[in-house]
């Protein structure tokens, strides 16, 4: 898989140094830290809300983020909003019709649904969809999934699956809850990446971890620490496999 | 005494009678939940009795209202304290017993990370001193060390009503003393936290998370296991090399 987004030797205030990440096409990737680590600055600066700092970044076009909890919205409803976001990104005829007449259904939104009469998690579902209807290439959410239970994160991750398909998804936590269902997993420490691989490899740092103020999702720390006791050969990610493993 | 609700009717809801003790009280956060607790700020119109005035409670959004710009984070609480028409409390003091680092008072308000907006929201409700504080999803910007801290500073407010609005069932577990869950616009249970969250049938049956070290050893037991429930995934570790 390529690298859609390189980043070099960035620095930003006292807040990024020397920070080096690339992020894979079609990937979802976790960028997870201690709070104040510069996640949301990592962000602002891929989006330009923040031009001040030095380094290299390759293609700031086509980067969109959402930053939880602003999801400013121009129009009343679902489909105005998706028309204007087509028109204003001047989305081919054929894929802007296909979009409004599939995305909706895909999302579990009604078009006709006023904006302000959504609840939380539907908004989100509408500020992604909408990012899909513009041909974002790399989507950075920035605390997308605090505010959401654990059936909606499930849903919205399956989403986002399908989503990767077309981009890479980037998501920004303060925790490693549900860094499971992502690809990748990249962590901040002392304004520079520390980590940088796949999810379970990541993971398994688990004692440098956990000094950052970042706690393991549980089976995985459960299956670790039991593999410190000979009682599992690898980390696992599923709680029946796990229970299977143990006493089948 | 507590916080004490009567016959309070507020569409859906309706006469809800409750009384919340001190200590650390869990409401599971559902939009029942979140009713109640307008109904319990006055921000909507109710029948029925509330014991303690409005200015008795303090409630901690999930996110900071910035309608106030200001320029320091010292500035917004003082600002605040005016609002609130309260004594300004030895600020420093606060912020040293949170384990916070004394500049964070100078810190650009415009600019505070969630994090930082979230540790402003706890500084000034401490500092209020009411008689009840409600916490909603008060952890979903924290990393642990925060997080932690917070509880340890909640766990010496044992003779204030502190009620936390969360869904978060190992939360739940783990910090909290009382829990109470409406359903169906209704009271349907004040259990205390352990009993009811290691009731596996029962949180099934309302369809309420389970806390991760509850449904891993219920899964044991399935396999005919004797594992005992453990708080701490240490303990359970050693339960389970016994048990392998």
């Amino acid at each position: 898989m390529e690298d859609i987004l390189v980043i070099k030797k960035l620095h930003y205030k006292d807040v990024l140094n020397d920070l080096n990440l690339s992020i894979k096409n079609n990937t979802i990737n976790f960028i997870s830290g201690s709070n104040n680590c510069g996640k949301t600055a990592l962000f602002k600066i891929l989006t330009r809300e923040i031009k001040n700092f030095n380094g290299y970044v390759n293609d700031l076009n086509n980067i969109s983020a959402i930053f939880y909890p602003d999801l400013p919205f121009v129009f009343d409803n679902i489909l105005d909003e998706m028309k204007f976001v087509l028109d204003n990104y001047a989305i081919d005829v054929l894929l802007r019709d296909e979009r409004l007449n599939n995305l909706p259904t895909k999302y579990g939104l009604n078009p006709k649904k006023k904006i302000s009469s959504l609840n939380n998690f539907e908004k989100i579902k509408l500020s992604i969809m909408l990012e899909e209807c513009k041909s974002t290439k790399v989507l950075l959410l920035d605390n997308i999934l605090v505010d959401l239970n654990t059936v909606q994160i499930h849903e919205l991750m399956q989403l986002l699956k399908s989503l990767k398909k077309k981009m890479a998804i980037v998501i920004s936590s303060s925790n490693l809850d549900n860094v499971l269902y992502g690809d990748y997993l990249h962590i901040i420490d002392e304004k520079k990446v520390l980590f940088s691989d796949e999810v379970l490899k990541v993971l398994k740092h688990d004692s440098r971890l956990n000094k950052l103020g970042l706690d393991l999702p549980f089976i995985a720390d459960l299956s670790l620490k039991l593999k410190y006791y000979d009682l599992t050969d690898s980390i696992e990610t599923n709680m029946n496999r796990l229970v299977r493993k143990l006493w089948d | 005494m507590g916080l004490v609700l009567k016959k309070v009717t507020s569409f859906p809801l309706y006469n809800i009678d409750i009384e919340f003790k001190e200590g650390i009280n869990a409401l599971y956060n559902n939009s029942d939940s979140r009713k109640l607790v307008d109904i319990i700020m006055r921000k909507d119109d109710s029948k029925g009795e509330i014991n303690l005035p409005k200015e008795d409670i303090f409630l901690v959004e999930k996110n900071l209202n910035k309608e106030f710009t200001m320029p320091t984070v010292k500035a917004y609480l003082n600002f605040a304290f005016k609002y609130y028409n309260a004594v300004n409390k030895k600020l420093t003091e606060l912020i040293e017993e949170l384990g916070i680092e004394k500049d964070f008072l100078d810190k650009k308000f415009n600019i505070l990370s969630s994090s930082e907006e979230k540790l402003v929201q706890f500084i000034l409700a401490f500092a209020l001193d009411t008689k009840v504080l409600i916490l909603e999803e008060p952890f979903i910007y924290l990393d642990k060390h925060n997080e932690k801290k917070i509880i340890k500073y909640l766990d010496k407010l044992k003779d204030k009503i502190i009620i936390i609005l969360t869904n978060n069932s190992n939360n739940i577990y783990n910090y909290t003393d009382m829990t109470t869950v409406l359903f169906e616009h209704k009271l349907l249970c004040q259990r205390e936290s352990k009993e009811l969250l290691e009731d596996i049938k029962y949180l099934r049956k309302y369809k309420l998370n389970i806390p991760d070290t509850v449904l891993f050893t219920s899964k044991a037991r399935n396999k005919k296991i004797d594992l005992k429930i453990h708080k701490d995934i240490r303990d359970l570790i050693k339960d389970v090399y016994r048990h392998v």
